[in-house]
This record gives structure tokens, sequence and C-alpha cells, in this order.
């Protein structure tokens, strides 16, 4: 049978009209949704399945794509009389960023139905299944779009959309100001997207994309003007340090859901961005933008990752390690520019593939986590670690797929964490073993060992979150009141999980995929670079050049099988006794508190967190006796304080000078009016 | 015959402007507003005559009906109602303001000779007199305050494009000048109630008093 004829008969619709049918879907689900506004359950349902069955449309397209590696055409919207047209493409690329956001989008969406049913939300149903159809029909478009308007279009109803999810909850003062946090920055972000889209269509002289990310079109430093203003626009959505501050409060401040949804997919809107444009839109990379994307990668996954571990509040803690693994992805992605720069192909194939194959793990693990937490808080309705405690007797089920994306996020072999750092570990290895220029030599090693402090910080953090939330006695009522969460809400955290220790267990399925999708980058050679069998990869080049997770993991199990086999051969005999409270009863008050876990590296990295401490003794009597002793501390939030309060000050100076101009005086507006006709006119007179 | 007819009117049009600028009584400036419709009437019947394009009868009833006649009497009603008659204190004073106009009439004349010349040989006096109009009608809002006098300011910058349009191109499409016209008297309209409302607030017809709206 021919290749073709299989795939004909593979997917049950053509690819060619797969997005627009799924975009169609989800405007039919929007009207019906609006119609069943007040009935909530109904609202719910159909928003969600039905957005359940479009992700599953776009993601077979996508997957037809990748595997008969063509591309699908099409036009969305077409002005006969202008011949102005919105198109779309779906390429390798675009079709593994769909994949990406399929497969995280349709357990979101199967979780939102029992999410969102709890009373907390119930009476909003409507609303956010309403905006959550657009939003991620937006980022289908923002992946698939095929020309500069579309794009800015998709990308702005997406910021919108995000927006509006973020202030679901606006009776809150943080969660507007979250909202708005996150209009302004995205805003100045999209501004430098449309003045680099501007430039590059004015050089080229038409919007679509094959025409403006041809290559060559402008100079040499005008090209490194476009690239910083790409840089700042993708940079924003996606979170890089230190464009990051929108992200730790917007994330707490959406519903959880949503926020698996923002840091699974929306993130990746930069990425896709930054890899569509930066890296292969403007030509061949030159050394210093590859150079800086490492840089600000090292720079994001190191602070973020510090970050994350002083934060006490669960969503917040999940939100720094995002900005964490946008680092790790654009440590891979700077390895691979960098790497084009030198035209060396093979090492660049081998990053690009890292940053991609952790872009598509990153948004499993970071789902899945996101949904455990979103269970969690339900049940304890709050968002502290320091209240949690106890709940993995109460909520096994949760507690077993939190643990699987922690292990994941911490890059534990045999999980999907694992065999995409080792692709970027491997990109910098033997990047530095192969070549011979200076930076390579001064960045790689730099790169490659901030990559190793990120992750064993990030093993460090998610002890601290899994273990003080899910061990020991509860440490509050509510968490010792926690009931399990609905089936509706476990199936796909299991999903999720079983894709964590898949996409683990199969690097070579996942590799090969990517092949199809780094064919439509220019001067890749992925399937060159990387042989691989579906249970391991091998680069070819020499010594510890290969890896199958699967012989890690099992290595791992029968080491713990075998230690296990000796400790009863050599006649141990198992006692159950209480645990020893030193003699004192124990309560939750023994034990170890999350800030208590963090401090011994609160005090290692004294020198980022510049930390902050207050101890106050209250005593009555003696102060020898105190009966009750108050402990602050505090580490200083760097960026808000230096970089974005005096840019803010800056800002409110010249709008405070801009307010004369604003008089409020009818007069005065119409004096403006007449002198601009005036000189206008002037105008007129001189030049004629 | 013909272009002196034109030139003739569109002077008429912009003696009427400065007569409006040095005007304080608001009866006269009205009855100003409604002279220099006819004359802009005039215009458009000329044109209709001498290149027989009958539409541009239509569009000379109109003007003579609405800008004439009814949005004066409308007008006239508003400032009887109101009872307020007299333009008191403009920013600058009446020489001062005369002298400005002149200035920006010349600035529109010489402007005007940088246009190509028309078919009828008139086009750049007619230009010249529209701009200048315009630009007194600019003039005029700015430094006025009540606010029937910018209205009529609004409305002699209205008069002047049209001029323009009438004079020059020999009239736009019929649908379009109907569009103006309708646009004018709506302007006029909500102009008008609003005048009642800013008397009802502030006990004054003086719009730099708006200010205090301002938070």
């Amino acid at each position: 049978m021919r290749r073709g004829e299989w795939n004909r008969r593979m997917t049950p619709f053509d690819p060619a009209v797969g997005l627009l049918t799924a975009l169609a879907l989800r405007t039919g689900i929007i009207a019906v949704t609006l119609l069943a506004w007040r009935r909530s359950s109904v609202a719910r349902s159909v928003a969600f399945l039905g957005s359940t069955i479009a992700s599953v449309m776009t993601g077979l397209t996508a997957a037809t794509v990748l595997r008969a590696s063509s591309s699908v055409h099409g036009v969305l919207l077409m002005h006969r009389a202008s011949g102005f047209s919105l198109s779309y493409t779906v390429d390798g690329l675009s079709a593994w960023f769909l994949i990406v956001l399929s497969v995280v989008a349709v357990p979101i969406a199967l979780f939102s139905i029992g999410y969102v049913g709890h009373p907390h939300f119930a009476r909003r149903s409507a609303f956010v299944g309403i905006v959550f159809n657009v939003l991620v029909g937006a980022v289908e478009l923002v992946f698939a779009a095929a020309d500069a308007i579309t794009f800015l279009f998709a990308w702005e109803l997406m910021t919108l959309t995000t927006a509006a999810l973020v202030a679901t909850e606006h009776e809150e003062r943080v969660n507007r100001r979250a909202a708005y946090q996150y209009l302004v920055m995205s805003h100045v972000g999209t501004g430098c997207l449309m003045a680099g889209f501007l430039i590059l269509a004015a050089a080229s002289g038409s919007v679509s994309f094959s025409a403006l990310l041809a290559g060559d079109l402008v100079s040499a430093p005008a090209r490194d003007a476009l690239f910083a203003l790409f840089f700042l626009g993708f940079g924003v959505k996606a979170g890089v340090i230190p464009l990051h501050v929108w992200l730790p409060e917007a994330h707490p401040a959406a519903p959880t859901s949503i926020s698996a949804l923002m840091s699974g997919v929306l993130i990746k809107a930069g990425i896709y961005g930054l890899v569509r444009v930066c890296a292969f839109g403007l030509g061949t990379p030159r050394l210093s933008w590859g150079v800086f994307v490492v840089a600000s990668g090292g720079l994001s996954a190191v602070l973020g990752v510090l970050y994350a571990l002083m934060q006490h509040d669960l969503k917040r803690l999940l939100a720094y390690h995002s900005i964490e693994n946008i680092g790790i992805i654009l440590l891979g992605l700077g390895a691979g520019m960098m790497s084009l720069a030198y035209g060396r192909r093979d090492v660049a194939s081998i990053g690009i593939v890292a940053s991609l194959y952790h872009v598509l793990n990153h948004a499993v693990f970071k789902g899945l986590l996101f949904l455990g937490a979103g269970g969690v808080v339900m049940a304890t309705g709050t968002r502290q670690i320091e209240q949690f405690g106890g709940l993995l007797r109460r909520m096994p089920w949760t507690g077993l797929f939190f643990l699987v994306g922690a292990m994941a996020i911490s890059g534990l072999p045999p999980l999907n964490g694992f065999a995409s750092e080792w692709l970027t570990f491997q990109a910098f290895l033997f990047g530095f073993r192969s070549s011979a220029e200076p930076l390579v030599h001064l960045l790689f090693p730099i790169g490659g060992a901030l990559l190793a402090l990120t992750t064993a910080l990030a093993a460090a953090c998610f002890v601290k979150a899994f273990g003080i939330s899910f061990l020991a006695l509860p440490r509050s009522r509510a968490a010792a009141d926690a009931q399990e969460s609905p089936a509706v809400m476990l199936v796909p955290q299991a999903f999720l999980a079983a894709l964590c220790v898949g996409l683990g267990l199969f690097p070579g399925v996942v590799v090969r995929v990517l092949g199809g999708a780094m064919a439509t980058l220019p001067g890749l050679q992925p399937q060159a670079a990387i042989a691989a069998d579906s249970l391991g990869l091998a680069l070819g080049l020499g010594s510890f050049d290969h890896v199958a997770p699967v012989v890690l993991g099992a290595a791992m199990l029968g080491g713990f099988a075998v230690a296990t086999w000796v400790t009863m051969r050599a006649g141990a005999v198992v006692r159950r006794v209480p645990t020893w409270g030193c003699g004192g009863e124990l309560t939750a008050r023994t034990e170890y508190t999350a800030t208590a876990f963090s401090k011994p590296l609160m005090m290692i990295f004294r020198a980022v967190y510049r930390p902050t401490r207050e101890v106050e003794a209250l005593a009555e009597v003696s102060p020898y006796f105190p009966r009750e002793v108050r402990y602050r501390a505090e580490i200083e939030p760097t960026f808000e304080r230096y970089v974005y309060g005096p840019l803010l000050r800056a800002v409110l100076r010249m709008a405070e000078g801009m307010k004369v101009l604003q008089a409020g005086s009818l007069h005065t507006y119409l004096a403006y009016v007449i002198v601009l006709v005036v000189t206008l006119v002037l105008m007129v007179w001189w030049r004629g | 015959m013909t272009n002196d007819v034109l030139i003739l009117c569109a002077a008429g049009m912009l003696v009427s402007a400065y007569l409006m600028v040095g005007q304080k009584a608001l009866f006269t400036a009205i009855r100003l507003y409604s002279a220099q419709s006819l004359f802009l009437g005039i215009v458009a019947i000329t044109i209709a005559i001498s290149e027989s394009r009958h539409d541009l009868f239509v569009t000379a009833a109109l003007t003579v009906s609405l800008k004439g006649i009814l949005i004066p009497w409308f007008l006239m009603r508003v400032i009887d109602r109101i009872g307020i008659h007299r333009e008191i204190e403009p920013f600058l004073n009446v020489p001062a303001s005369l002298l400005i106009c002149v200035g920006l009439t010349v600035v529109g004349y010489r402007v005007s000779t940088g246009f190509p010349e028309g078919a009828r040989g008139v086009s750049h006096h007619l230009i010249g007199t529209a701009l200048s109009m315009l630009l007194i009608g600019l003039f005029l809002m700015v430094t006025r305050k009540k606010a029937i006098t910018q209205i009529l300011a609004l409305l002699t910058v209205e008069n002047a494009v049209f001029l323009v349009a009438v004079g020059v191109t020999s009239g736009m499409p019929l649908v379009v000048e109907l569009g103006i016209f309708f646009d004018v008297i709506l302007a006029v309209l909500i102009l008008g109630i609003l005048v009642h409302r800013i008397v009802d607030r502030f006990e004054s017809m003086d719009v730099s008093r708006l200010a205090k709206l301002k938070g």
C-alpha cells in the first residue's frame, strides 16, 4: 500500500479542511454556549466537550501534516475587491506546535468540566467556556497564520482573551491588577512585533510570511534591530527574564485550568515566534543573537528556579518553574542558533530538536502539575503550601499524578523531562568538544553548567512542593478535610501522566516525528544528526552519545529490587512502630515547613535573593521565655524594584508632562486643530 | 458673466464671514450665516444653469431651504428660549481678530494660487475664498466663548467646504450631498440641545466653563 493511500485511509477527513472545520466548530460552540448562558451545567458541557472535539481535529490535522511531511495552505477570509486575504499554512513547525496545543488542550478541557463546575466557578461557566474556546482557537490561528496580519490579529485575540480569563474573579483587586499588568506588558510586546513586521513588510512589499521571512531582506544592522524588536515582542509572551514580571502574577490569578493552558501552551506561542522569526526568519542567525539567546536562557532558567524555590504559593511556584523551563528551551535554541551561525548544522539540529522536544515535554508535565494543583487548591481552598500536608492519604490519585509530574520536571529518567534535557546537554557538550571557536568554548560549558544547576534546584524545589504538600500530617483543618477530586478531573491527569512516561520511554519516536517539523526549517539535518530507534537516541559521536531511558529506568527499578531482595535475605525484620516524636506529642507543628526546607538554599544564594528577615519575640515576663515568636523573611523583588520601578516612574513623569496638553478646555483643543490646519496649509505653500 | 456671478457670490460669503467675526449680537450673526448660505445657493444655481447639471438645482434648493431658512430659524428659537443675546467677552477683541483674519485670508489666497486652474478659470479664486473662510471659521471657534457662536463657526467651515465641492468640482454625487445635509441638520439639532443642557448646568453659554468638568 502506498504511503499516501494509507494516510488518506487513516484520517477521517481531509487535512486541508481540518483546521477550518475546527475553527467553525468553535464558532458554533460559542453560539450554543451563549444560548445556554443561564444553564451553567449545559453551557459547561457544550463548551468544553466541544472544545475537546475541535482540539482533536486540529491535532489530527497537524499529525497528518507531520506524517506526510507536506504542508496545508488555505484562506480564512478573502476581500475580493482589494485582493486582501487572511491565510493560513500548516507546515512542519506549525504542526508541531498545534500538536503540543492539542495534547494539552484536550485534557485541560475535560478537567475544566469538573473544575469549573465547582460552586466557586459554576456561575461563570458560560463565560469561562466561551472565552476558553476563543482562546484555544486564537492560539491555533497563531500557530497556523501565514501572513503578518492574520498572525497579529490572532496574537491580539489571544492576549485579550487571556487577560479576560485572568480577570475571571475580577472581584479581587489582585486579579484585576494581574490582568492589567499582563495587558500592558503584552501590548508593549505586540507593539514591538508590529514594528518588526512593518519594517519587514516595507522591505519585501508583501505581508505573507513566505515573503517576509525569506531571509536577507535588510542590511545587517537593520537585521540586528529587527532581532531585538522580535525578541522583545516574543520574549514578553514567553516570560523570558527580565520580561517575566507579569507571569507569576497572572498564572495564580487565572482559574487553574487556564493557568495550565497559559503555562503549557500560551507562553510557547512566544517560543514559536522566536523559532519561526528570530532563529529562522531573518536569514542565518548572527552569532551575537545566539549568544544573547543562550545568555537570556541561562538567566531565565537559573533565576526562575531560584525564585520558584522561595515561593510557598503552589501556583506561583509552578509559574516560576515555567520561567525556568522557558530558559531551558532557550538554552537549546540558543545553542542551535550559535551553531547555525558557525555553520555547524549537526550541533544546531541537536539544539533545536532539544528545545522543540522540551516545548512538548514542558507542556505535558506543567499541564499535569497545574491540573494537580487545581485539584488540591479546590479540595483545600488555599494555595499556600504551608497549609497543606498529609494530602497523599486523602487524595492518593492526585498525589500519584503530581509525583509523576514532579519527577518529570526534575529531569529524572525514564520520564520525559530527562530526554529533552539530555539532548540539550548533548548539544552543549558535543558542541564544545567538536568545535574550536573561542565563544563556543567559553559559553557552552557555562550553558551546560547552568542547565545542570537548574535541574538540580528544580528537583530540590519539587521535593519541597511534593513533600510538604502531600506527606506527613495535615497542617490545617482544610487539609485534613480534603476530598479526592472527581474522576472527570483525575482522568485527564492520568492521561498526561501516562504521556510523561510514554514521551520519556520512547524518545526515538518523538525525535522521528520532530524530524518532519525540522524539515521545514532551513539549514538543519536532524535525521543525520540523531539516529533513533523507538527506545533510544544515538548521536553517533563516540562515547556517551546514546541513551535509552527504558534501560536507565529498568536499571533503577532493578537496583531497587536487588537492594530489597538483599535486605530481605539478610534477615531484616520489618517493624511497624509509631513515628518517634522526641518524647513529645506528634503534631503538625513539629513538621518541617516549606520555609525551613528552602532556608539553606536561601542562605547559599543570599547574593541573589538579598533576603530581609524579621524576628519578633513577644514576651510577657522575661525575654528568655517568649510567649510568641514571629518570623518574617522576604526576598528582594530585584526586577520589580530596580528595573520596572524606575521605568514606571519615568512613564508616569512623562504622562504628568503630557497632561498639560489635555487642559480640559474646549478652546485649547480647538486651537490645536487650527494650529495643525494652518501648519498643513503653510506646508502646502512652501512645497508648491 | 457666469464667472463674475460666482466670484461675486464667493466674495459675499467671505464678507459675511468677516462680518461674523466683527459682530457681537447673536441674532445678527445668525442672519449673516443665513445670507452666507443664500450666496452659496446662488453659486449652486449659477453652476447648474451654466453647465445644465440639474441635480445641482436640488442641492441649491436644499441649501437655501435648510441652511438659509430652517437652521437659522432653529438657532434663533434656541437663543429666544435661553435669553442670551450677546457675545460679551471674546478671548480677542474685534480689531485684533479682524487683523488675524486678514492674515488668514492672505495665507489661504496665497496657497490657492498653487492649485492647478480648473475648467472655468475661477477655481483659484473659489479655493482661496473657501480656504480663508475655513480658517476664519476655525479661528472663530477658538476665540469665542458662546456655544451658539461656535455652532455658527462650524457651519461656516462646512459652507467653505461645500463651496469648494460645488464651485470647483461641479458638485459631488447627489447622494453624498444629501448625506452631508442630513449630517449638518443633525449636528445643529444635537448642538442646539447641548446648548440647552450647558445653559441648564452652568447658567451660562460660556463653553470655557466646561473645563470645570475635568477631574
